[in-house]
């Protein structure tokens, strides 16, 4: 097992080194600089700027530069915000996304299990079908339609919530961001572990299990729910990006200060270093979890633990 | 051979498919007694498996079973959950063919034996484990100690059937059903562990339903042998009656398509030509006429009931076969 | 009925069967009511979307001052209402449709060009190059395509095409990975063995064996694929980087609908009903293709 995880390690540093690279590369390649802005400018004062954001280096003077600074923790300025780095941006903006990502995802992961299970074991009845059809209908309208329907049935027509702001966190303002970025969730992990569990109960060895005389409950905890978790936890980093990628909606509909807003405003005026900044944020983000998720895979099947 | 351990009378096994229903098992009625040994012998899909999965209460959800089958005076066929789980596993039990999918991949194999004897004898974790150990050593299970927390990946073919065999054995049945038990493993373990079995059965006088498409593994092991095809019993009688006088067309060339050590190798072994029939769609007649090489015109439009040859050797065919 | 002629039948059977698996396949998908709804449905989508822009009750671009924001109302055939300009939603909803469908098709195919051969070359090099490509993909799939694609389009620009490029450019990976996938287990089939031992060049192999080999689970996922990339498409128009003026889509239509929509939920509700009914079209015709192409079942 620790070899496992050292060997994960390793798979992991290299994709965040090239990530990095790419990011940069790609920024490096953007058309206009962004100082095209200020047309009447003295020369001498912009070959000071230039030399001030390192931008008469090789390319590869830079990227190292950046990458040394990143290893620091450096991630550098920000282009259009002068007075602030893009590392501040990012921790002002984190823990808001944090904060509604995380909660999606719990609340994703448990109703969704849930439902999943429940629509196994009663395979083809009413409730089955009510369920999947839910999942369905909660998988095909995009985040982006259901977030301005909640705001519309909650916020204007019943006024029982907040529509929009952060307010440090409070409760009332959580709840229909987490929601809508949640509903997706659900029904994603609903379909995918009433398949699993429907596998899983149709196998040769749940068939030996049962023939032990073993009650339902005992089947159903040790035999037949474990193999569920593993397309689950596949699922898990898919799941983790779409509730990123769908927070950077829902941080803009509903006026939340994290950094999915950050991101999208810094696109919007080309502010290179921010945009930059919070991809590489986003990418180690997920990179951290594929390791967790494959150490999990690692616990959850010991036939990997040896690969 | 004395008392009645299992009688199962006309029992039928229907599948539920896309476009129809498979008959699975028709009108099976045999019974076994205590202490013996009876072979089910019959190609693949011969429902062999499906009338023992039927009577354990195991068919899969498309599956339905009718007929009547009693244990020890206990009508048990589609019993409850309640009732079946106290008699499976712990005097009715059963060894699957295929022991790499039946051994639950994620659970250490002291764990799934262990489950049992904790279920059916309440006892607990340090006795059951002993007591595994103990069955184990039985099965001639290698090092079951040092093993003991492996998982099912972890171990050879034969340990693992071994595995399936000590699982059967630990709450030392009264019916042991033994679906292929051998088929997946190599000769020389095959043949270890049906001596093994053997020497069981005469030791802790169970009573073995052996399942097997192999007729040297029926003719070592079995008292009886139960011959099917296509969902029928087409014979039954004692081994030395299915081996030297055997009346049923399908039985004999079943006999001549084993392989012997004494025929000539060079000659080839006579195969059964064509396929077993179609189970959604079974002919009126005979199912096994179209493969038979002593068809009649009658076996086409009417269908032999089993019928008393001789002594209590029954076979389901028109044909009266001289001496 | 005798043995033989029984045996022909049997043999006759099988090779009817082995003529006609895309028939089969045909059979099977128009058997499967809810793929062949959506198909209508689709079918009408786009044929609308052809026809309204140009013969609807309204053109496009005409702006009428005394009918702002009015409710869907059979006067004046404003069947959707009308938006806070007072342009006609019924037109603007199909023209969104085509640019949303048209960027759905194009960034697919786009998607499934770069997948499809890097996929192909990837498994059939195999080895360490098909490795190092695979390990390529696996790199870029660690950061969400949506951030990739916001990226590309900051830096390229936001016109029609340069979105759809930039969609395809990152939506291939999943199809590179299928491809790769199935050249691996069909290369080990015996008739690619014999296609090689009678000297057939590589790239001969390629396009006359693997190619076609793969392509079910391509259509497959290429149809789950157009939802996803009109999905993407409608975020950046969302999100204001997708098309810009004097097009539309739907997520265009979405967003102002969602700036109004206390006061006029229809420029919400039309556009956002189009794109909901859209995707469960599309989902349930890729499942169906899914059902009718997959080897699995045969």
């Amino acid at each position: 097992m620790p070899g496992y995880i050292i060997r994960r390690l390793f798979f992991a540093i290299p994709t965040m080194f090239v990530i990095i690279l790419l990011t940069f590369l790609l920024m490096h390649m953007a058309p206009g600089g962004p100082f095209d802005d200020l047309v009447d400018i003295d020369p001498e004062v912009l070959a000071n700027l230039r030399a001030a954001y390192n931008l008469d280096d090789t390319v590869w003077k830079q990227f190292l530069a950046y990458l040394g600074g990143l290893l620091q923790g450096d991630l550098g300025p920000s282009l259009v915000y002068r007075e602030q780095t893009v590392g501040h941006i990012i921790a002002v903006g984190l823990p808001v996304s944090v904060t509604i990502g995380l909660s999606a995802m719990t609340i994703g992961l448990s109703i969704g299990l849930v439902c999943g299970i429940v629509a196994a074991l009663k395979h083809n009845s009413v409730l089955d079908y009510t369920l999947m059809a839910a999942a369905m209908t909660g998988v095909a309208v995009p985040t982006f339609v259901t977030a301005p329907l909640l705001i519309l049935i909650f916020g204007l027509y019943l006024s029982w919530l907040p529509i929009s702001g952060w307010n440090g966190g409070q409760i009332q303002h959580l709840i229909l961001p987490v929601t809508a970025l949640a509903i997706p969730k659900i029904a994603a992990i609903a379909r995918i572990a009433r398949g699993a569990m429907l596998e899983s109960i149709n196998t040769d060895y749940v068939r030996t299990a049962r023939a032990k005389g073993l009650g339902e409950f005992k089947v159903i905890v040790h035999h037949v729910l474990r193999p569920v978790f593993i397309p689950i936890t596949s699922y898990l980093g898919p799941a983790i990006a779409g509730v990123m990628t769908g927070s950077v909606i829902i941080e803009k509909i509903f006026g939340l200060p994290g950094i999915g807003r950050a991101f999208v405003d810094a696109a919007l005026n080309r502010d290179y270093p921010v945009v930059m900044g919070i991809v590489i944020v986003y990418a180690a983000f997920i990179v951290l979890l594929n390791l967790i998720v494959d150490i999990l895979y690692g616990f959850l099947d010991p036939r990997i633990r040896q690969t | 051979m004395s008392a009645t351990l299992l009688k199962c009378t006309d029992l039928c096994v229907r599948f539920a498919v896309k476009d129809g229903c498979v008959h699975a098992v028709e009108n099976l009625t045999f019974e076994i007694h205590r202490g013996e040994c009876v072979g089910i012998v019959g190609e693949s899909g011969s429902g062999k498996t499906q009338s023992v999965l039927a009577i354990m209460g195991l068919l899969p959800r498309n599956g339905t079973s009718t007929g009547n089958v009693v244990y020890k005076g206990q009508s048990i066929l589609n019993a409850s959950r309640q009732v079946m789980n106290k008699i499976r596993g712990e005097s009715m039990c059963m060894i699957f063919q295929d022991a790499m999918a039946g051994l639950t991949p994620f659970m250490q194999i002291g764990d799934q034996l262990c489950e049992v004897l904790i279920e059916h004898q309440g006892l607990n974790r340090a006795d059951a484990r002993d007591r595994a150990i103990e069955v184990l050593e039985i099965v001639q299970f290698p090092q079951p100690k040092r093993r003991f927390s492996m998982y099912p990946h972890e171990l050879s073919g034969g340990m693992r059937q071994r595995i399936m065999i000590a699982l059967a054995l630990l709450c030392r049945p009264q019916l042991i059903f033994a679906d292929e038990p051998t088929t997946a493993l190599d000769i020389t373990i095959q043949a270890q562990i049906l001596e093994f079995m053997k020497g069981l059965q005469k030791h802790i006088e169970t009573s073995i339903v052996m399942i097997t498409h192999d007729l040297g593994v029926a003719a070592n092991l079995c008292d009886r042998i139960i011959v099917m095809y296509a969902g029928r019993m087409v014979e039954s009688g004692s081994v030395k009656d299915i081996f030297f006088r055997p009346q049923h067309p399908y039985t004999q060339a079943l006999l001549r398509a084993t392989p012997r050590l004494d025929a000539d190798p060079d000659e080839d072994i006579p195969l059964i030509p064509g396929r077993p029939p179609n189970l959604q769609e079974l002919p009126v007649g005979c199912a096994f006429t179209e493969r038979c090489d002593q068809a009649q015109k009658r076996c086409m439009a009417e269908r032999p009931e089993l019928s008393q040859k001789f002594d209590d050797h029954l076979a389901a065919c028109f044909v009266e076969q001289t001496k | 009925m005798s043995a033989v002629a029984n045996q022909t039948r049997k043999a006759g059977a099988a090779t009817f069967r082995k003529r006609s698996l895309w028939h089969d396949a045909r059979d099977r998908f128009m058997a499967n009511r809810a793929a062949m709804i959506s198909t209508g449905i689709m079918l009408t989508i786009v044929v609308l979307a052809i026809i309204v822009p140009i013969w609807g009750p309204h053109p496009l671009e005409e702006v009428y001052w005394d009918r702002m924001m009015i409710a869907p109302t059979l006067e004046n055939n404003h069947w959707f209402g009308t938006d806070v300009n007072g342009r006609d939603m019924f037109a603007r909803v199909f023209y969104g449709a085509r640019i949303s469908l048209t960027i759905g098709v194009l960034t697919t195919l786009v998607a499934m060009t770069i997948g499809v051969t890097y996929g192909a070359v990837a498994g059939y090099a195999g080895g360490r190059i098909g490795a190092v490509m695979m390990r390529f993909v696996d790199i870029v799939y660690a950061v969400p395509a949506l951030f990739l694609i916001i990226v590309l389009v900051s830096v390229f620009g936001n016109n029609f095409i340069l979105v759809f490029i930039s969609i395809g450019a990152v939506e291939w990976l999943t199809m590179a990975r299928i491809v790769r996938g199935q050249t691996l287990s069909i290369k080990e089939k015996d008739y690619l063995e014999a296609a090689r031992a009678l000297g057939l060049p590589a790239s001969a192999v390629l396009v006359r064996y693997i190619i076609p080999n793969v392509l079910g689970p391509v259509i497959v996922y290429a149809t789950l694929l157009i939802p996803i990339n009109i999905l993407v498409e409608s975020y950046l128009s969302f999100l204001g980087l997708g098309v810009q003026e004097p097009f539309t889509s739907w997520g265009r239509l979405i967003s102002q609908g969602a700036k109004e929509m206390e006061m006029a939920p229809w420029l919400l509700l039309a556009p956002a009903v189009f794109l909901t009914v859209t995707m469960f079209c599309f989902n349930f015709i890729g499942d169906g293709l899914r059902d009718a192409l997959d080897p699995k079942d045969r």
